[in-house]
């Protein structure tokens, strides 16, 4: 027998205090009203308009339970949404980045702008709907915005699934992804072959395997690219580093080389979003602040290359 | 299947050198006031191995396959796995290199004679006194605070470190490919790990391995205890 309705645990204390602590980080007004202008472009299928530059997870939000790196992730979420930014894609293949993205979504509030970009990862085709119900729930989402097939991995029976559940209104975009440039022309067929949404393929300044064809191709079949590894998991940063960024650069307003590099990818018009990956709050605002200030045209995206290229 | 073989290992390591580090950093914080008992029992491993007293040789067995059991339930289950998948996978084989420590420390026909200040002995003495004593000061030689070193008992090198200087003192010449084969392979794991997150202390584990293997392979194999004049214990 007790007067107390709601029995204080220690689950209800923790969630308390994660809720008091995404409402001290979360703007005035809620993110709608903080939210900058940035660029956009367009998703073909839908005309839902989307921030060109996202996040990504791989490697740097893989923290397990360490509370400290998990804090850190979902102030570089914060400040992600509080540029603007909407698109945050991760995987099932990502250790424990879809928990850290549930941690912070779950600390910042309901009212995040996220588009929730994940991927269904596994080689048995009788696990995928089981694979993206735990997805979902790691991240605290009641479904995704988009659903990929990972590196083609089981693409046929995953595309099906994925089909399925969109026609069923449980995923809004369906797409597949590849990180290796001798895939494409399997990619490439499958692009031929299949509705998609969204394609997603690395590319940057030094990995330019996917201008011949598969960029064209997205662009003529109406289906959004996502970029990933724009900066070469950092190695291009790391390459650069104490090299001179050309005065030219300040013509499309690049401060950096992380810009420099990241306004090659976001200007090729085939890329609807680029998602790099950090763990610091200041990285991820100078990389949204590229989605906010001018871009090279082709004849500037072809003096950077071969500048880059030269060093 | 082709999918699999398409992948690099870089594509496995899915977790940077910082958060790899800080595991330690954590296990450490969770031992806490304990740990300066964590390392006295290591160094208990010191005194263990030159023993002629039969409980004394049990004990130090019990005590480095509890340190193996630990690192399978703490590190590898409970800190590790959730950055690195594969990690479960290990754990097995590491409780199987528990079994395996005092099968050889509690049989007495897979011990070597007790003369142990030979070559081999030597150099897996010194290997002893490297895991247990140097190998936690590495961090702050790379610049690393001392709060993320790696103890035996606590951190899976340090312990497959101190387990390559037991087998070479300890077990006989058959019980060597009893005992060697898990702490090889999984400094072999380890070394390939900290070599794709590029950090700088990735080549301690290979020179590591290399002066175990060369004395081992270079050494007069001495005469097991089953082939010795029976040593008389206590």
């Amino acid at each position: 027998m007790t007067d107390i309705k709601h029995p204080l645990t220690r689950r209800h204390l923790l969630q308390q205090s994660l809720a008091l602590a995404g409402a001290a980080m979360l703007p005035p007004g809620g993110w709608a009203d903080a939210v900058p202008a940035v660029r956009t472009r367009v998703i073909p299928s839908s005309g839902e308009a989307m921030p060109i530059v996202g996040l990504g997870t791989w490697i740097t939000f893989n923290v397990g339970n360490d509370t400290t790196l998990l804090n850190e992730s979902a102030a570089v979420m914060a400040a992600f949404f509080e540029a603007g930014g909407r698109m945050i894609d991760s995987s099932p293949m990502y250790g424990s980045s879809q928990n850290t993205l549930g941690f912070g979504l779950n600390k910042l509030g309901e009212s995040t702008p996220v588009f929730s970009a994940d991927k269904v990862w596994t080689s048995n085709a009788n696990n995928g709907a089981s694979q993206i119900e735990t997805s979902e729930q790691r991240w605290g989402v009641p479904r995704f915005d988009l659903l990929q097939v990972h590196n083609l991995v089981n693409w046929e029976s995953h595309l099906r699934l994925l089909r399925q559940m969109k026609a069923a209104g449980e995923v809004r975009y369906i797409g597949i992804t590849t990180s290796e440039s001798r895939r494409h022309a399997e990619f490439e067929n499958v692009m031929h072959g299949q509705p998609l949404d969204f394609i997603q393929v690395s590319y940057n300044i030094l990995n330019r395997d996917s201008e011949d064809r598969i960029l064209p191709l997205a662009m003529d079949k109406g289906i959004a690219v996502i970029a990933n590894r724009p900066f070469q998991q950092k190695q291009l940063i790391h390459q650069l580093e104490g090299k001179p960024l050309p005065a030219w650069a300040q013509e499309f307003d690049a401060t950096s080389w992380a810009q420099f590099l990241l306004k090659y990818v976001i200007s090729h018009p085939a890329i609807t979003c680029t998602i790099p990956a950090t763990t610091r709050v200041d990285h991820v605002r100078e990389n949204m602040a590229c989605a906010a200030g001018p871009l090279p045209d082709a004849k500037q995206r072809e003096r950077m290359a071969a500048y880059v290229r030269d060093l | 299947m082709d999918a699999w073989f398409s992948y690099r290992l870089s594509d496995f390591i899915l977790f940077s050198e910082r958060v790899y580090w800080r595991l330690f950093d954590q296990i450490n914080a969770l031992v806490g006031a304990f740990l300066p008992a964590v390392i006295a029992l290591g160094c208990l491993l010191l005194v263990g191995v030159w023993s002629r007293y039969r409980a004394v040789q049990i004990a130090t067995a019990v005590l480095l396959a509890a340190f193996w059991i630990s690192n399978a339930c703490l590190f590898l289950w409970i800190y590790y796995a959730p950055v690195n998948w594969a990690a479960r996978y290990a754990v097995p084989f590491f409780l199987l290199e528990a079994g395996l420590i005092l099968l050889v420390g509690t049989n007495p026909q897979l011990n070597r004679p007790l003369a142990r200040r030979d070559a081999r002995g030597s150099v897996g003495f010194a290997m002893l006194v490297y895991a247990v004593i140097v190998h936690p000061f590495t961090s702050l030689m790379f610049g690393r605070p001392l709060g993320s070193a790696e103890f035996v008992g606590l951190a899976p090198d340090a312990t497959a470190l101190a387990t390559l200087g037991y087998a070479l003192m300890v077990a006989s010449n058959k019980a060597l490919w009893l005992l060697l084969p898990i702490p090889v392979a999984a400094l072999a794991f380890s070394g390939l790990t900290l070599y794709t997150l590029g950090t700088p202390e990735a080549w301690v584990i290979p020179v590591a391995l290399l002066v175990t293997l060369t004395t081992l392979f270079s050494t007069k194999p001495p005469a097991d205890a089953t082939t010795a004049t029976p040593v008389t214990r206590p």
